[in-house]
């Protein structure tokens, strides 16, 4: 009996924002695996369907002593997720065996409630039909089903090569993945390796040294949601900024020469 | 018991509270969410085996190695090769959309002829694509008639390709006519190395993973947009320590380990204070002193005598770069094991000027970065092995008189860097002048058309795809087709070959496509019968040597199947002598020219115009190709590209003008004004005004809407540097 049972894992993200150049590789990637729509009409700035969003921010400090850092931010899978406690119909759930924060948008009725009660923006609306230009339906990824209007929408670390992942573990005899064997499409398309994704459980994981690093954080943790994606930086800036807190910095800014140097 | 309407209406209210409190309703609720998302109209992804076809992206010069996957025989998607010799495993966005380019709104399957004035945004009528070859034809035919076969050209936006040599073909087969090119910024910068060390039988390569120090001169290094390559040398833990140069806050001045802000336009003079330094303090080894020709003073001014006058101090009021960084830089350069200094230019800022590439190369060619162990490699060039006899040679178009041309047809091929509308119409006079762009899409070049002749677009047909300028290796690639061209539409050489009937040429004895799958195969053959290098298989990231395979038709297999051939830099300068003035001592008056004041681009703010504006513009959506839908959607929601009706100003600067962010302005240079939306930023230089070459967020997948319209009001037309060009901001109404 006891070998039936897959091994937990707790996927965690690492996402180093001295390597991002906000290219914006890690965006299309997720959308182009998970049916992310195209509609020929632009979105209003307020209603984009986005699961990943790159968003530059800056240390706001005057020429030249300025610095901006791109921040990709997916849905952070928190451990204590307030979109499931708020959901009242039980569309968002927390795979115990992964840690993925999962959402059925089958079951979704459209409240927006866990939009609301996130902290960190990583959920959308779907205000349109699925819509792409004409003949690219063709080009849709059939391990993921395109959402309808009227749901909410998020990264699900894409489940579907998880489950694509299993599928090849399952062929070959096998119940455990290899390291590796399962990435979301983020981390395999950013050109610059600014993204790790792993087990943290697995104690020789290349994730599991970099959440042990002193510059490694996560985005707002007096919140205390427990993120899975961490984020890091030499920057102290940087690390505040994931905080909120620019206060200190901005008092700095009257003492600290305006050096070009970065560090 | 007692039925009173009291009772009656107790039961009522009881059971629609017990049944709201049931989990009858909410089950109702919840089966009418999952009803609603599954209309019939809902798109249903394909169904099928799936497998992968590896290839190449085509979509720049980049040519990164991509792995389509396929559901039957439709591919759904493109990621990179691990491990690719040429993108190093890296892909941009719109290699990730490479799959669904090809279903693009502005992709066209009728010729189309322009409808509007050449300085009005274009507008299309679509028409019967026979009936418009045969009118190019007839024009063909007319001025071949008439002897003016000399104002005939055709205008190859990605030279070196199969195709290259059908377009000269094609030429040929019609009597005459000019083959032009349009050198980009890395090609430029290429082509400046044998003026210093004279000619070679290599082409320089700009190896930055082997660096350990590299030093960029405003190259958009982890800027660009197509081509994964740069990033690929400059990623991981054993990245080069990077040193920019470069007046804004680039994604590259804001990673690299070190930024030197510099004044627009002055970044030569930066390099020479770097020689000057390099030279006094006696970092520069003695055998390669001894090597330079023009050191000290002989029947031209020495070099030596020239960089003099760019003591760090001179340099500090020329640039406002800190004597005490313009010296720990060349310092730190010195010791450094393997330095490379680069420039290049931006793809929509324009080239750096021929002296400006020349002080870099010099500065590589003190440190000793030049072939050998160093950084800066010298590799073979494929022109040689893959030239075609009798073929007419090649000439830039900006070295054509205005008004030299008739017709000009187009090649189709996405450029990477920005190509002026304006420079492409100046070319052509006469009533009957006309810009025939070959595209599969009314994007980039086609824009400025007065026609556009529907070809297969990146991904339907096999191009193939040799190494591009500054490269680190010799590479070759085919990238094969992933999915099947629609009925009806053309493949290049095909389109050429009814081009060449139409016109009365002399009829070939295959088509076109066949003729340029036997090229590529020929391709091959020689590349095998040179028996060097060593070929990647994509599949299993394997590599094996060219001398192992038995047969030319193993190679070509190889490349069919996504391969990629490489060969090592093996060039060096060895004891070569070399001349930092140039062979002819030409480039010592433009030493001397920048030191009293006068750099290339013009700085000096002139009455009425006292700010500078910078063009920038990203690979390959500077040229303003064909841009993924899928990018574009998710560019304009995250804000992540201005495009050109945004001028970036910091914020003081728009606080002197009187701006405010988000004002509408007129933007005004000597040569014109555009409306512009006000935008402050941090990250820009006081005093400029920084506007994107390419088109507008909400505009990406429409880039027939003034995606160059900022280059008109810069030089670009006019001089092959127009980076910095005296301008003005003023609020004006909205509308």
């Amino acid at each position: 009996m006891a070998d039936r049972i897959r091994k937990p894992s707790q996927y965690v993200m690492v996402i180093d924002l001295d390597r991002c150049t906000g290219c914006g590789d890690c965006m299309v990637a997720c959308a182009v695996e998970n049916n992310v729509a195209v509609p020929p009409v632009p979105a209003a700035e307020s209603r984009g369907l986005t699961w990943m969003k790159v968003y530059r921010v800056g240390n706001g400090r005057p020429f030249p002593a300025q610095r901006f850092v791109h921040v990709p931010i997916p849905c952070q899978h928190c451990e204590h997720a307030p979109c499931i406690h708020v959901c009242p119909v039980t569309a968002v759930q927390l795979d115990p065996e992964t840690g993925i924060v999962g959402q059925i948008p089958e079951r979704c009725m459209g409240c927006r409630y866990c939009m609301a009660a996130c902290p960190y923006h990583a959920r959308y609306f779907n205000w349109y039909d699925p819509i792409w230009p004409e003949g690219m339906e063709a080009t849709l990824n059939p391990d993921v089903s395109p959402r309808m209007r009227g749901v909410a929408e998020k990264c699900n670390l894409c489940h579907g090569r998880l489950d694509r992942a299993r599928e090849r573990a399952a062929a070959e005899g096998r119940r455990e993945l290899r390291p590796g064997e399962y990435v979301p499409a983020c981390a395999e398309a950013c050109p610059m390796g600014a993204i790790t994704f792993g087990d943290l459980l697995d104690p020789r994981s290349e994730v599991a040294r970099l959440v042990a690093g002193p510059t490694t954080f996560r985005l707002l943790e007096s919140l205390g949601t427990e993120p899975k994606v961490y984020y890091r930086s030499d920057h102290e800036w940087v690390r505040r900024l994931g905080q909120s807190r620019l206060e200190p910095l901005r008092a700095e800014r009257r003492v600290l020469p305006e050096a070009t140097h970065h560090g | 018991m007692t039925q009173t309407r009291r009772n009656f209406l107790k039961f009522c209210g009881g059971a629609t509270v017990g049944m709201i409190a049931s989990p009858l309703p909410w089950k109702l609720l919840d089966d009418a969410a999952i009803w609603t998302q599954n209309w019939s109209w809902i798109a249903r992804p394909p169904r099928g085996p799936q497998g992968w076809r590896y290839s190449a992206c085509t979509l720049c010069p980049a040519g990164c190695g991509l792995k389509a996957r396929l559901i039957g025989d439709l591919p759904v998607s493109a990621w990179a090769v691990p491990g690719h010799p040429v993108s190093g495993g890296c892909v941009c966005p719109a290699g990730l959309g490479l799959a669904q380019i090809r279903f693009h709104p502005a992709r066209i399957r009728r010729a189309q002829r322009r409808v509007t004035a050449p300085d009005r945004a274009p507008a299309w009528r679509p028409e019967d694509t026979d009936l418009a070859i045969a009118d190019v034809g007839h024009r063909l035919r007319r001025l071949r008639d008439a002897g003016a076969l000399d104002r005939v050209g055709i205008l190859d936006l990605r030279p070196g390709r199969a195709l290259s040599t059908l377009q000269r073909e094609f030429l040929a087969r019609l009597g005459g006519g000019r083959y032009l090119t349009l050198p980009d910024g890395r090609e430029l910068a290429a082509a400046t190395l044998p003026e210093l060390v004279g000619p070679q039988d290599t082409v320089p390569g700009a190896d930055l993973a082997r660096a350990d120090v590299v030093i960029s001169f405003g190259a958009a290094l982890h800027d660009g947009w197509r081509g994964g390559g740069p990033a690929a040398g400059l990623r991981g833990d054993h990245a080069p320590e990077l040193i920019q140069v470069e007046s804004n806050t680039s994604v590259t001045a804001t990673l690299a380990d070190r930024w030197l802000p510099v004044r627009p336009g002055s970044e030569v003079v930066l390099a020479l204070g770097l020689a000057h330094v390099l030279l006094a303090d006696d970092l520069v080894p003695a055998s390669t002193l001894a090597r330079i020709g023009d050191l000290e003073a002989g029947p031209h001014p020495g070099y030596r005598d020239l960089v003099r006058r760019f003591s760090p101090r001179d340099t500090a009021a020329a640039t406002g770069c800190e004597p005490r960084d313009l010296v720990a830089t060349a310092h730190r350069l010195a010791s450094a094991r393997r330095a490379l200094a680069v420039g290049g230019g931006d793809p929509g800022g324009g080239p750096l000027g021929r002296e400006e590439e020349a002080a870099i190369w010099g500065l590589n060619l003190l440190l000793g970065a030049v072939g050998g162990r160093g950084a800066a490699v010298l590799r073979h060039d494929l022109g040689g092995i893959f030239a075609e006899p009798d073929a007419p040679s090649a000439r830039s178009l900006r070295d054509l008189p205005d008004g030299s041309l008739e017709l000009l047809i187009v090649d189709g091929a996405a450029p990477g860097a920005a190509i002026p509308a304006d420079l492409l119409r100046r070319k052509l006079a006469g009533p009957d002048r006309m810009l025939v762009a070959l595209s599969p899409f009314a994007s980039g070049a086609a824009t400025a058309a007065d026609l556009v002749l529907p070809v297969q677009a990146p991904g339907e047909w096999s191009d193939d795809v040799p190494a591009r300028a500054l490269a680190p290796r010799t590479t070759y690639m085919v990238a094969p087709a992933i999915a099947a061209a629609p009925a009806g539409i053309a493949h290049p050489a095909d389109l050429l070959d009814r081009l060449a009937a139409a016109a009365g040429g002399t009829r070939a004895d295959l088509p076109g496509s066949r003729r340029h799958a036997d090229l590529l195969r020929r391709r091959a053959g020689a590349l095998h019968a040179r028996g060097r290098g060593e070929v990647f298989d994509p599949a299993d990231g394997s590599t094996l040597p060219v001398a192992n395979l038995p047969t030319a038709d193993h190679l070509v297999r190889l490349l069919d199947r996504g391969g990629c051939w490489s060969e090592d830099p093996t060039g060096s300068l060895a004891s070569r002598p070399v001349r930092l003035l140039g062979a002819d001592g030409s480039l010592a008056p433009r030493f001397r020219e920048l030191a009293d004041g006068r750099l290339p681009a013009t700085t000096a703010p002139t009455d009425g115009f006292p700010l500078v504006l910078m063009a920038r513009g990203r690979q390959g959506l500077a040229g303003g190709g064909p841009v993924p839908p899928v990018v574009n959607k998710l560019y304009r929601e995250a804000h992540l590209h201005a495009g050109c009706g945004r001028a970036h100003v910091n914020p003081a600067t728009a606080a002197a003008c009187g701006l405010r962010d988000g004002a509408a302005a007129a933007l005004a240079t000597p040569r014109g004004r555009l409306q512009v939306t006000v935008v402050c930023d941090e990250a820009v230089m006081p005093g400029v005004v920084q506007v994107a070459v390419g088109p507008s967020p909400a505009d990406l997948g429409d880039p027939a809407a003034g995606a160059s319209d900022i280059l008109m009001l810069t030089a670009a037309a006019e001089r092959p540097i127009w980076r910095v060009e005296p301008a003005a901001l003023e609020e004006v109404p909205r509308g």
